[in-house]
């Protein structure tokens, strides 16, 4: 049975080309410590670490590759952007029911510590993620700080980012962007965008390995930095760096990782990408319409794919969500996930707590037949009763 | 402004150090982009936050720093080489990668 691989918003399988290689190179010829030390190795490493985070900040929109942090990933770049920005005691934020864990356990975490407190954007309507006017009613003289999702990685729905970012300069608090849905299916410029933060992971849209991620700061913003240590530079400073990036980079940087997102990016930036947003909006039209027509499946999220990321949510009437998408990879050899997709809220406002729902999401290489076979699949689950009891972890959605 | 090899090492050329290996790769990578020569070298004497300097032929300097300036990368300070190379904390003054 081959596999048909519908968890790209989990992570993206099969990487952009040239990422294996990449990361090999940085256990070769450049397999120096980056930015300690001042031997050939140690400069190629540096060297290639740059040129990754410059491909990147060219894919991306950023004309200063120095303003793009690498981190341990998208929850280590949130955490980052929420902590330095809130204050210790008192405070108020603002996000949506639609937030990951990466963004809600954080934000919670200081609510309980600083007794501070938090807004959260109701759903608007027609599956959007918000409504900006209640953003604006929402803003209040104390709040330190915005944290929304570019896209929902439950519904796929897509947020007015640019939106927001006016309405958050205009009444001059921060705001910081969860880009991990976002992140290489949506064109962006972050240069231009009116945002402050910006964090995604490198191992979805982006394409490249898990364990890497990135923060970036507008111009002028700098943090506390989360995590101290050794940079490298001015060791007998007792202070870390006041600059980006090396102000949140203490430590040796995961050099395989950014190596093989610097080469994802460089596959990126050889696509079009508005080319990859159309096949993207007619894959997710297909699975929208294949799931739509069976009887006793539900879809969840916006009704229009072009208001969406390339991410589906459903249930089956009569299955625990654990059980379907059991049942798609032993029967089907389909890979979905199942359960809260670590967005809780998000789940609230669906109605599909306790379970969650079952959830699609395309890549780059999804094919016709991978679009045909999921809702066929479907079809003969939904016409049958469950044969595979829930998982208990995929029930409260681990 | 040389296209093709470094500068020659020794006291016709300036070192120029900067805040962060990020800043210092950019100011390498911008200046191999315009054609100008440099090289990579362990920090001067005189020290460099990151431990490494960009050395430039001191003939070059005015160019490579108007390059500089229109990327936005702003060197914390312009040293002039020492006599027998470039003893740095990274040891024996060798140029450790070198601009096109």
């Amino acid at each position: 049975m081959g596999v048909i691989y519908l968890d790209h918003a989990a992570t993206a399988n099969p990487k952009a080309p040239g990422v294996g290689p990449a990361m090999l190179r940085s256990l070769g010829d450049c397999n120096g410590n980056p930015g300690h030390g001042a031997h050939r190795l140690s400069v190629a490493a540096t060297l290639a670490v740059y040129e990754a985070r410059a491909t990147l900040a060219e894919l991306l929109g950023v004309r200063d590759p120095g303003r793009l942090a690498f981190t341990a990933g998208a929850t280590a770049a949130l955490n980052q952007a929420i902590r330095g920005s809130l204050p210790e005691h008192g405070g108020h934020a603002i996000c949506s029911v639609w937030e990951h864990n990466a963004v809600l356990r954080p934000l919670l975490e200081w609510r309980r510590r600083s007794g501070g407190t938090i807004t959260f954007l109701p759903p608007g309507p027609d599956g959007a993620p918000f409504r900006p006017a209640d953003l604006e009613r929402a803003i209040q003289a104390d709040t330190a700080l915005i944290a929304l999702s570019a896209a929902s990685n439950v519904t796929g729905a897509i947020a007015p980012v640019a939106e927001a970012g006016e309405i958050a300069r205009a009444r001059g608090v921060r705001l910081l962007v969860d880009g991990s849905q976002a992140a290489g299916h949506l064109p962006v410029a972050l240069d231009r965008l009116p945002v402050d933060l910006w964090a995604c992971p490198g191992h979805k849209g982006l394409l490249g390995p898990q364990g890497v991620g990135l923060l970036y700061l507008r111009e002028g913003l700098e943090l506390p930095p989360l995590v101290v240590g050794g940079g490298g530079f001015d060791s007998a400073r007792e202070d870390p760096p006041d600059e980006a990036p090396e102000r949140y980079e203490a430590g040796t940087q995961n050099t395989p990782g950014i190596l093989g997102l610097g080469a994802a990016a460089a596959h990126l930036l050889r696509q079009d990408p508005h080319a990859a947003r159309a096949r993207e909006v007619r894959h997710l039209d297909a699975l929208q319409r294949g799931l739509g027509r069976i009887a006793g499946v539900r879809l969840h999220g916006a009704a229009d794919p072009r208001r969406c990321v390339g991410v589906l949510s459903f249930a089956v009437a009569g299955w625990a969500p654990g059980a379907v998408a059991e049942t798609l990879d032993r029967r089907f050899g389909i890979c979905v996930r199942a359960g809260l997709h670590c967005a809780p809220m998000a789940h609230e406002a669906l109605g599909t707590l306790p379970a969650g729902t079952v959830r699609a999401s395309v890549g780059p290489w999804t094919t016709d037949d991978d679009l045909a076979a999921l809702p066929e699949a479907v079809a003969w689950i939904a016409a049958r009763a469950p044969e595979i009891a829930a998982p208990a972890e995929a029930a409260r959605g681990a | 402004m040389p296209d093709g090899g470094g500068p020659a090492q020794g006291a016709a050329e300036r070192r120029l150090v900067f805040r962060g290996v990020t800043a210092l790769a950019r100011a390498f990578r911008g200046l191999q982009d315009a054609g100008c020569g440099c090289e990579i070298t362990a920090a001067p004497p005189e020290g460099s936050p990151c431990g490494l300097a960009l050395a430039v032929a001191a003939a070059d300097l005015a160019a490579a720093l108007a390059v500089l300036d229109a990327l936005g990368v702003v060197p914390q300070g312009i040293h002039p080489a020492g006599p027998g190379g470039l003893p740095g904390d990274g040891g024996g003054g060798r140029p450790a990668a070198r601009a096109r």
